[in-house]
């Protein structure tokens, strides 16, 4: 158990550490070359036949620092490290085109945030309301001038409060002025104006 | 020689590392790898740079020990040695295949027996 672990935390290690290991495979292997090449000459062989037997015998020598890399280390870990870096690299090399993109990821994650802040909020998250699911906005047919002509009388929100069969409750709100902002104009005697400022609560039934 | 050189299974070139190492005490790669053929008698289909990746693995299990030194024909060279613990896993993984040799060789022998009958 332990040591796995002291293997697994060598391993993780090996990644900061390749050039280190790199350096001495390399060390290793041009030995290792040398010793072949001279146990071949002593056995008679001439000197570009014992350097080619050496290379034979030893294998492919890119095989086998891939080799050790995979059984030293992480091989994907070692691989995502080596990307990061020359990565960065190239990033370091270009500023402008860092900057750029710097600058374009920025933006848009910035802008995707509040579009997505915004869309939250009025689309995706429910109403703060019990059964919020069931709360509908009751509007008239669309007209040439969008949601201003959308409204109600007076007249109409009582009726839809009184006499309604369909909802729960009915309530509206003055989504145009404040309550004292009212015109009258026209011609004629002045008559006493009714106006729908502040509606009451919405009341439902809890069944 | 024979036609074909025989694949090494996997671990099984570890095992033969720790081996070589525990009888001849300390060497260099080259040295682990023409042991190796040596004692196989060419039989085992070993590229000798694979003997590397076996090293550093049996290094960091803590089962070998590796130092710079010189060698006889005064070439710098990292010097292996199997350690305490190392010579405990090697019982244990001998003894391992060993029982598992046993077990094939009596397996394999199964089909003669009946046939034989």
């Amino acid at each position: 158990m332990i040591a796995t672990l002291r293997q697994s935390l060598l391993r993780f290690l090996a990644l900061f550490q390749a050039p280190s290991y790199d350096s001495e495979l390399e060390a290793e292997m041009a030995t290792h070359l040398e010793f072949a090449v001279e146990e071949n000459l002593k056995r008679g062989l001439p000197p570009r036949e014992a350097r080619r037997q050496a290379l034979v015998q030893f294998g492919g020598p890119q095989q086998s620092r891939e080799n050790h890399r995979e059984a030293r280390s992480f091989a994907f870990l070692d691989e995502l490290w080596q990307d990061l870096r020359y990565t960065l690299r190239t990033l370091r090399k270009d500023r402008s085109f860092t900057f750029i993109a710097l600058g374009i990821l920025t933006l848009a994650i910035g802008a995707n945030t509040a579009v997505f802040s915004v869309v939250n909020a009025l689309l995706l998250r429910p109403l703060p309301f019990p059964n919020s699911h069931e709360l509908v906005w009751i509007a008239p047919p669309p007209t040439g001038c969008g949601l201003s002509c959308a409204t109600y009388s007076a007249d109409g929100y009582e009726g839809f409060r009184d006499q309604s069969l369909v909802y729960q409750g009915v309530t509206g709100y003055e989504a145009f002025s404040t309550p004292d902002n009212l015109r009258l104009s026209g011609h004629g005697d002045p008559l006493p104006a009714g106006a729908v400022a502040r509606l009451g609560p919405l009341r439902l039934r809890v069944s | 020689m024979p036609d074909s050189k025989l694949d090494l299974l996997q671990g099984t070139l570890d095992l033969m590392v720790l081996q070589t190492l525990a009888a001849m005490g300390s060497l260099h790669g080259y040295g682990v790898a023409r042991r190796i053929e040596q004692v196989s008698g060419d039989a085992v289909l070993l590229n000798q740079g694979t003997i590397y990746a076996s090293l550093v693995r049996l290094q960091q299990q803590g089962w070998i020990s590796a130092e710079w030194g010189t060698s006889d024909n005064n070439r710098k060279a990292k010097f292996y040695s199997i350690t305490k613990r190392g010579r405990r896993q090697l019982s244990e993984d001998a003894a391992y295949w060993q029982r598992l040799a046993g077990v094939m060789g009596r397996v394999l022998a199964l089909g003669t027996e009946t046939n034989d009958k």
